[in-house]
């Protein structure tokens, strides 16, 4: 626990569901914190208690210490004043109302001295004012899950929880609304809960990781802990990494994130265009020197900040700016003798980079 | 005019019927549609009973619950071979209709569309109102017409419990009965006639309704991939 001594979200639950039960705990801080584990693992039944959308057996669950539901203090409250918006995967957006009437739809049933966010510039933030006045079915996966975003945020919630909000988008989309996801965290700062199976999306978004296996907590600590995990595990079967930065186009046509310009295809973006760039941990190659006649654009010194080896696979963070994470075998960490503090360049291609609106 | 006043009986019987029924059977399919335990299969089979039993029995049990003897005897004096109590008895032949209809309508509703508006603040009634009737508005239409068509065809426990009083309990299906028996076969066809336009119009909006609910949900469940 950091940060804060009251968790933004504080519980212990039981239930049964036919065959399957979950037994969970944890205390979330601020800041956006992962559900991670492999499908059937309980994690959206565990988002669904946490919303009132199915009563535990028993336990209890706590908002900013207020207590929602508790089977021994005979607590049940009703979901509508939770004030914790939900971001289904495939948007549950109101069939019947247009995009606006979606988005204002709970603004407007939240009590006007708790309404914090202004739906226009939270509609212009995630580029959604062009679809106001369609009808959820003409949108696109994106579109229609960045409109769900919005339809939650308006609310000004205490916290939002995620339920696999990217599972079904195609990988560029699903960068897309990854990265809208922490530009709203960072921007109106609210508490997030992540339910994924895709340890790229957690390693992206969450600095805290509840694992679930089986209906019961694996482990909970910092998501970096995870690649240790990942890197014993075959690559057959799991996704890449993704490495996700939010920049801007510059003049030259390359993308400034933070303070360092990286050469990328950036087609027809416009300079001043705000963009994310992804680049996979297999496409970063580390080097000690610089290496003079080399073909990758990108060139970019930087200090290893950590190094997970495991049986199939090894990860470096480097700090070069914004934090790489760079995927490798065991055996290169141990020819450039890769460990903390050790200062390398970071090497890739300009067409490694994949760009997306936003 | 005694064609058009019983025509009118009929309808104002119908219409009553239909009116009455429409919150309660919207609550019991409600409930139907969400859960599955013991109760409601108890429930299900008590309102579904009517549709097993001949429409004679219908009218004698009612006389018996609403009669001097009954349980709410105390309460319904004078109700039998009354207007209200044609409507009663209508409204109790063709409620498991009207709740087998709703359950349709309120199946194609996705719960989470629903916990979605309580989730951004909507009370249960709320989210009825912005959620559940406006997407099930066609199966809920279809099921009140239905009732009507039902109701309005009504005779077996309306003439036991209701009678067949001219003038005022006696509508179109038992004017026809009376007029069958009394060997005046024109005016029984034009009577006849009456229900068969009535009913035929009310019954083809009905299947429109159920059509268009259907393709709606074709193509929702199609662009959702």
């Amino acid at each position: 626990m950091d940060e804060r001594d009251t968790p933004v979200l504080d519980f212990d639950l039981r239930i049964r569901l036919g065959d399957f039960a979950l037994d969970a705990s944890g205390k979330f801080s601020n800041g956006i914190t992962a559900v991670f584990g492999p499908s059937g693992a309980g994690k959206s039944t565990l988002l669904a208690c946490l919303a009132g959308m199915v009563t535990p057996d028993d336990g209890y669950v706590r908002f900013d210490g207020e207590t929602i539901f508790s089977s021994t203090g005979r607590v049940r409250r009703p979901p509508q004043s939770f004030r914790t918006a939900m971001v289904f995967q495939d948007g549950m957006l109101f069939p019947h109302k247009t995009v606006r009437q979606n988005i204002e739809y709970g603004y407007r049933l939240t009590p006007p001295d708790l309404r914090v966010i202004d739906p226009d510039e939270l509609c212009r933030f995630l580029q959604i004012q062009g679809l106001l006045n369609r009808f959820p079915d003409t949108l696109s996966g994106g579109e229609r899950q960045r409109v769900a975003l919005a339809r939650g945020v308006a609310t000004s919630p205490r916290l939002l929880l995620l339920d696999e909000p990217v599972a079904s988008l195609d990988i560029r989309l699903r960068n897309e609304v990854v990265s809208y996801l922490k530009q709203v965290h960072e921007r109106y700062g609210i508490p997030m809960v992540y339910v994924s199976h895709s340890l790229s999306d957690v390693m992206a978004l969450a600095r805290f990781a509840l694992v679930l296996d089986q209906g019961r907590v694996k482990s909970f600590g910092p998501v970096v802990d995870l690649v240790a995990e990942v890197a014993s595990t075959t690559r057959i079967g799991r996704d890449d990494i993704d490495n996700l930065y939010v920049g801007t186009v510059t003049e030259s046509g390359a993308i400034r994130i933070g303070d360092i310009d990286v050469v990328a295809h950036v087609g027809d973006y416009q300079p001043g265009q705000r963009v994310t760039a992804s680049i996979s941990a297999s496409d970063i190659m580390l080097a000690l020197q610089r290496p003079d006649a080399i073909s990758a654009r990108n060139i970019l010194r930087g200090t290893v900040q950590r190094v997970e080896t495991g049986e199939y696979a090894a990860f470096a963070f480097v700090d070069a700016g914004p934090e790489f994470v760079v995927e490798l075998t065991s055996d290169a960490v141990e020819t450039l003798n890769l460990k903390k503090d050790v200062d390398v360049y970071v090497l890739f291609k300009s067409s490694s980079i994949t760009i997306t609106a936003g | 005019m005694q064609l058009l006043d019983v025509t009118l009986l009929s309808l104002q019987t119908a219409l009553v019927a239909t009116v009455g029924m429409a919150i309660p059977a919207f609550f019991i399919a409600s409930y139907l549609v969400r859960n599955t335990g013991r109760v409601a299969f108890i429930l299900d089979l008590m309102v579904s009973m009517p549709l097993a039993l001949p429409p004679v029995a219908v009218g004698f049990v009612l006389l018996w619950f609403f009669g001097a003897t009954g349980p709410l005897g105390p309460l319904s004096e004078g109700l039998a071979f009354s207007w209200v109590a044609m409507s009663i008895a209508s409204a109790v032949v063709s409620f498991p209709l009207v709740v087998r209809a709703f359950v349709a309508g309120l199946g194609e509703v996705d719960p989470r569309l629903v916990f979605a508006a309580r989730n951004l603040g909507a009370g249960r009634l709320r989210a009825t109102w912005d959620v559940i009737l406006p997407l099930a508005k066609r199966g809920i239409a279809a099921g009140l017409l239905l009732g009507f068509v039902r109701s309005f065809a009504e005779f077996g426990a309306t003439i036991v419990f209701a009678g067949n009083i001219p003038g005022s309990t006696q509508g179109l299906p038992s004017a026809i009965f009376s007029r069958i028996s009394a060997g005046d076969f024109s005016e029984a066809w034009s009577l006849a006639a009456v229900s068969i336009v009535i009913g035929g119009i009310a019954l083809a909006v009905h299947n429109r309704l159920v059509a268009q609910q259907r393709n709606r949900m074709v193509a929702r469940s199609g662009s959702n991939g």
